[in-house]
């Protein structure tokens, strides 16, 4: 069954196993690409957000209201 | 301001310890029902409960495995090395499938001793290796895996 | 990467230092070509020698591929995982406000590596070992592992205060450590159907080096991916938290 295959062929048989190779490659290239993508275009949304919204605030605000990261804890109390 | 953050380390430290504590313990309470197979030993020593449904893992025993004359049948023996328990199976025989082969089986125990399967699992062992390579190692008499008594394959170190 | 921020380093002034969401875009944003070369590199490299240039194995055949992208997903699960548990360490014993941000993006990264390993190996036991799936101590450990993150995402999102959200999560990512070991020996404890380490062996890898190459290659590049989505996804959570706390500036001062 093998010897007859062109190279290129014979790759992607995989000895039998393609239906097992293939698709445990793809889940991993589509999730991994998707966590990506969609961590790109949600950070690219909430960029745009924040420049609309530092536009609308007046200037003397933004020092004062942007600057905690993480919320209101006693990180110097 | 430095003391509460000292005291959130603390507690955190000996909150740690306490939890590791505890699922050690738990752990070692539950040990039995953890163990996904037994092995032959297990059987020999009659730790294993007569028709209940179980599971056995070990190497299939060389020269062992038959078919069963007019029957769909396979018959062999699994071995930890010490104990070998002979088992029926009538089925679809994973890939891997072979003598000298870790395997595990899922069935039950007779009265006589003789283990009937559902169903067979091949237990891999932790060496990856080319063809190539093994052939050489055959050669060369170095070849130590597959044959008689690898304890990981018989997996019998519980 | 995420250690690196997240280390319990005593010094306070260390952690006041990159607690500065400032200092942290620099140091990201000169980090992240790096990162990004060393993921498409050893991507290319990693799936060239294990789909293409590496021998089969003696007994799988060509199913032994399937460990190339299956082994290299669990160990990020359980790297996810601590960085997960010292974020959450730092957070909540040292408050530092960054260690917060960053467990709350490490989380989808690990539930996703997690997944994956929990897939490709269901893939790769079926022709291997006859079964999908068994209910073993190593399988059944990592589907927990799965279960923690997703609960880890559930508890960030179940509390309005996000200061709340971030203590209650960071207390749940500390008391799971304690999965990491069990998934770790749980292979050498009980009995399992899954075979025991082959690469962090005592007594050296018992794997050949022609397969040790395409594992290792691949094992750089998940991690180099990791940090970058790392890096990306704390972005996302620092622009996120300054949006929201502009708007309730907003409302605050719309509302006198």
């Amino acid at each position: 069954m093998t010897e007859d295959m062109s190279p290129l062929m014979s790759f992607f048989h995989m000895g039998g196993y393609w239906p097992y190779i293939w698709p445990a490659y793809g889940v991993v290239a589509v999730l991994l690409i998707g966590l990506l993508v969609w961590t790109l275009v949600a950070l690219k949304r909430s960029k745009l957000e924040l420049e609309a919204l530092e536009a609308l605030a007046p200037r003397r605000r933004r020092r004062t209201e942007t600057s905690p990261a993480g919320g209101p804890d006693d990180a110097q109390p | 301001m430095r003391s509460r953050k000292r005291q959130r380390l603390w507690i955190a430290c000996i909150g740690l310890i306490l939890l590791g504590a505890a699922t050690a313990l738990a752990l070692n309470a539950f040990e039995d029902n953890l163990v996904f197979f037994h092995g032959p030993s297990d059987i020999a020593a009659g730790k294993v409960e007569q028709g209940r449904l179980i599971r056995i893992g070990g190497l299939v025993q060389e020269n062992s495995v038959n078919k069963i004359a007019n029957t769909a049948k396979i018959e062999f023996r699994i071995t930890d090395g010490v104990a070998a328990t002979p088992v029926v199976f009538e089925g679809i025989l994973p890939d891997l499938f072979r003598e000298g082969q870790g395997v595990v089986a899922n069935g039950r125990l007779d009265a006589n001793g003789l283990f009937t399967a559902s169903e067979i699992l091949a237990k891999h062992d932790e060496n990856y290796m080319p063809p190539e390579v093994v052939e050489a190692l055959k050669k060369s008499g170095q070849w130590k895996m597959g044959g008689g008594a690898a304890p990981n394959a018989a997996g019998g170190n519980s | 990467m995420a250690e690196a921020m997240a280390s319990p380093n005593p010094s306070g002034g260390f952690f006041h230092r990159l607690a500065n969401p400032a200092r942290f875009q620099r140091l990201s944003a000169w980090l992240m070509p790096w990162l990004v070369l060393i993921t498409l590199g050893c991507f290319g490299a990693g799936l060239y020698y294990g789909l293409y240039a590496s021998p089969i194995d003696y007994q799988q055949k060509d199913t032994v591929r399937i460990m190339y992208v299956h082994v290299p997903a669990a160990w990020l699960a359980m790297m996810s995982y601590s960085t997960l548990a010292i974020s959450g360490f730092v957070a909540l014993v040292w408050r530092h406000p960054l260690a917060d941000v960053a467990g709350a993006a490490t989380a989808p990264i690990g539930a996703i590596f997690t997944f994956l390993a929990l897939f490709t190996g269901a893939i790769w036991g079926q022709p291997t070992w006859g079964t999908w799936w068994v209910w073993d101590a190593r399988l059944t450990s990592v589907l927990i592992l799965f279960f923690m993150f997703l609960g880890y995402i559930a508890i960030r999102n179940a509390f309005d205060d996000r200061a709340r959200a971030g203590r209650a999560a960071s207390l749940l990512a500390i008391v799971g450590i304690v999965i990491l070991p069990i998934i770790k020996f749980s292979v050498d404890w009980w009995n399992t159907l899954h075979q025991p380490a082959s690469v962090s062996k005592l007594s050296g890898s018992s794997m050949d080096p022609a397969m040790l190459r395409p594992l290792l290659i691949m094992a750089v590049a998940y991690m180099a991916l990791f940090g970058v989505l790392l890096l990306l996804r704390m972005r996302l959570e620092l622009t996120r938290r300054r949006v929201e706390a502009l708007q309730m500036a907003r409302a605050g001062a719309a509302t006198p």
